[in-house]
């Protein structure tokens, strides 16, 4: 009798052990792969916030499912290895039911080729490569974009920029996909509408002295000069042309933290510079006013204009709305139910298309005495 | 050639920053056989202190930038007193490797303190240029390259001139000789630390008040300091001051030039090209501090 006792206790407290594992199992993990170290931690810090955001939306309001979403998240400091081991951890030892990344397109092209072996879907919240959504890219089964690439931002504003009188265009660009895509797709449209492309430069992550390219920006006779890169280095190069009188207009391909380049560069530093965006936090949708209030609230004296934050939110609503959906935890039948996707988000309508682009809205702002306003909005379907 | 000009002086300015790093790692080396790795940390610590200083507790720039060379100082002496003071008898690669533990460690700490977040330091000099013929330049990047000369000067008649430099010029040639003739060898080189050290800290001020202050801000100059010290010889004095500004010109008038997009692959074939052509450096290592 005392032993039976004695087995009774022991798997009381073996059972009570378990509780906490039981209910820790029970959780949906959605992985998340950014750079949140390095040049690039900012932006990707801010998405990371993003999606944070929604998620304890979810969870304080019962979780989907009736169970709570775990995020998982890890660091690729912005590098394509980086990513792909911070990809095969993600997918084979914590086994998510979706992903969200990677930030740079070279670490979102990096990871796509191996979605079909991990069969995984991934919803890609920045990476705007024309490549990532393009007809047989290796993984697009598995991949959804919500932003715009940079074809669709080239085509959509080439018109209303040259319309303004520029006839000479440099650009100033990361050489890496992203960059090498703002250089082509931007130069063939503006070409397309008769101006010229008279300088191209193209500066590696990282690079902080930017008066060697604007110099020779300057001597090429350029008119407007696009420039590519994370917020440290759209500052810095915007603080730089000032001070070496750079008289050529400024325009931000794409999306700029223009808040915080206006902190860094100063009101002078950025009076009539352009900047194509992926979102505007003004935008009227009840989803869109319920992010910035939560926002907000979140984090006080933080603005939510740029669109890192906006994107990583509605990259984990997508995936939420996707699990209610499909009723599973499944990644398959999540890939299934993204592909039905049609989601009013703060980026605006999601509705993916044959290739899993979505095609919001492509603003163009402008920045006057140190405000940002909106010029145009252009839809890219 | 206003253009030329314009590319002569903002490559002149880049060199004398790389060149104050480089003075400070290639002494350290120089004197205590130690590759010091945390180099570009000690400048993200000078950029911090400068940032905190000017804009949380509103001191006077010029003030913070001093108290900068100070909190060099001080991360300098902390640093040797509790990692390479144990180390002062073991080989190269373990200071190294301690070094690259330390550069880590700091860098992480900057980001979990302050965030990734880069930010700006307000300096008394307006970003309008000052133009001198066709040659437009910032005060604050012609305040940069004069206390960046200021102190590589100041610090030469330090080694050259006072009794503590004639020590530290002792221990550089024959550490067991300075040693037998009454130099205090472990003092030496804590104050070769110090200094070093302090020059990083000054540099972080200036190059954070030039572009920017993050946690990641002294890896790209750290690596520019580096290939500086090898290209003028190690443990060279005069050859890492001209090896910065040939640095600094070159890398401007390449860009321009050549391309941009070799703007830093240039630094890196000249490197090469030195290690295979004069494997100790342009000036060699003889020529001595």
């Amino acid at each position: 009798m005392k032993r039976c006792v004695g087995i009774f206790v022991v798997l009381v407290a073996v059972a009570v052990a378990m509780v906490p594992t039981v209910i820790a199992q029970d959780k949906i993990k959605i992985g998340v792969i950014e750079p949140l170290t390095g040049p690039t931690a900012y932006d990707g810090q801010r998405i990371v916030k993003g999606i944070q955001l929604y998620t304890n939306k979810v969870n304080r309001e019962g979780g989907v499912l009736g169970r709570q979403i775990e995020l998982v998240i890890v660091d690729n400091q912005n590098k394509p290895q980086e990513s792909v081991s911070a990809f095969e951890r993600l997918t084979t030892q914590e086994k998510v039911s979706a992903l969200i990344g990677c930030w740079a397109s070279s670490n979102t092209l990096a990871v796509m080729p191996r979605l079909d072996q991990a069969k995984v879907p991934l919803v890609v919240e920045t990476s705007t490569s024309p490549k990532v959504t393009a007809p047989g890219a290796p993984g697009l089964h598995w991949t959804f974009r919500l932003l715009t690439h940079s074809g669709m931002e080239a085509k959509a504003h080439a018109r209303y920029l040259t319309a303004q009188g520029f006839k000479k265009f440099a650009f100033i660009a990361l050489n890496n996909d992203w960059g090498l895509s703002i250089i082509k797709e931007f130069g063939e449209q503006v070409r397309a509408m008769g101006a010229q492309v008279v300088a191209e430069q193209k500066y590696i992550q990282g690079e902080q002295n930017f008066l060697p390219f604007l110099s020779k920006v300057k001597t090429s006779g350029a008119e407007a000069v696009f420039i590519n890169g994370d917020t440290l280095a759209l500052s810095l190069i915007t603080k730089q042309a000032r001070e070496q009188g750079l008289k050529a207009t400024l325009i931000v391909a794409t999306a700029g933290d223009l808040p915080e380049m206006i902190k860094n560069a100063g009101v002078e530093g950025t009076e009539g510079l352009y900047s194509i965006d992926y979102y505007d936090m003004n935008l009227p949708s009840p989803v869109s006013r319920e992010f910035v209030r939560l926002w907000e609230e979140a984090y006080p004296g933080e603005s939510p204009s740029h669109q890192g934050p906006a994107s990583g939110y509605s990259a984990m609503m997508i995936i939420v709305d996707a699990i209610k959906r499909a009723a599973s935890t499944d990644p398959s039948k999540i890939r299934d139910a993204l592909e039905t996707t049609k989601l009013e988000t703060p980026l605006g309508l999601m509705d993916f298309d044959q290739n899993h682009q979505a095609h919001p809205y492509s603003f163009l702002k402008i920045v006057r005495k140190g405000k940002v306003d909106l010029l145009t909005a252009v839809p890219t379907r | 050639m206003a253009e030329f000009a314009q590319l002569i002086v903002d490559g002149l300015v880049s060199g004398l920053t790389y060149a104050l790093m480089a003075v400070g790692l290639t002494l350290i080396f120089g004197i205590m056989h130690v590759i010091n790795f945390a180099h570009g940390e000690f400048l993200a610590i000078g950029g911090f202190t400068t940032f905190y200083l000017v804009v949380a507790l509103h001191t006077n720039f010029y003030l913070a930038v001093g108290l900068a060379i100070l909190a060099g100082m001080a991360i300098g002496a902390l640093s040797d007193a509790l990692i390479l003071n144990w180390m002062r008898a073991s080989h190269l690669t373990t200071s190294m490797l301690a070094m690259i533990g330390l550069w880590i460690f700091i860098q992480n700490m900057d980001l979990y303190l302050f965030g990734s977040t880069p930010r700006v330091i307000p300096s008394p000099f307006g970003t309008a240029p000052i133009k001198l013929g066709g040659v437009s330049i910032t005060g604050l990047r012609l305040f940069a390259g004069a206390v960046a000369l200021g102190l590589i000067l100041a610090l030469h008649v330090f080694i050259q001139r006072t009794k503590l430099g004639k020590a530290m010029r002792a221990t550089f040639q024959d550490r067991a000789t300075a040693a037998l003739l009454g130099v205090n060898v472990n003092a030496i080189y804590r104050l070769t630390f110090i200094l070093g050290s302090a020059l990083a800290g000054a540099a972080g001020a200036l190059v954070g008040a030039i572009f920017m202050v993050a946690p990641t801000m002294g890896d790209l100059p750290a690596l520019k300091a580096f290939t500086v010290v090898i290209m003028g010889g190690l443990g060279n004095f005069m050859g890492a001051i001209l090896g910065g500004l040939i640095l600094g010109v070159v890398e401007a008038l390449g860009a321009v030039y050549l391309s941009p997009d070799f703007k830093d692959a240039i630094a890196f074939a000249i490197l090469i090209i030195i290690l295979l052509l004069r494997p100790s450096g342009l000036f060699g290592r003889r020529a001595g501090i």
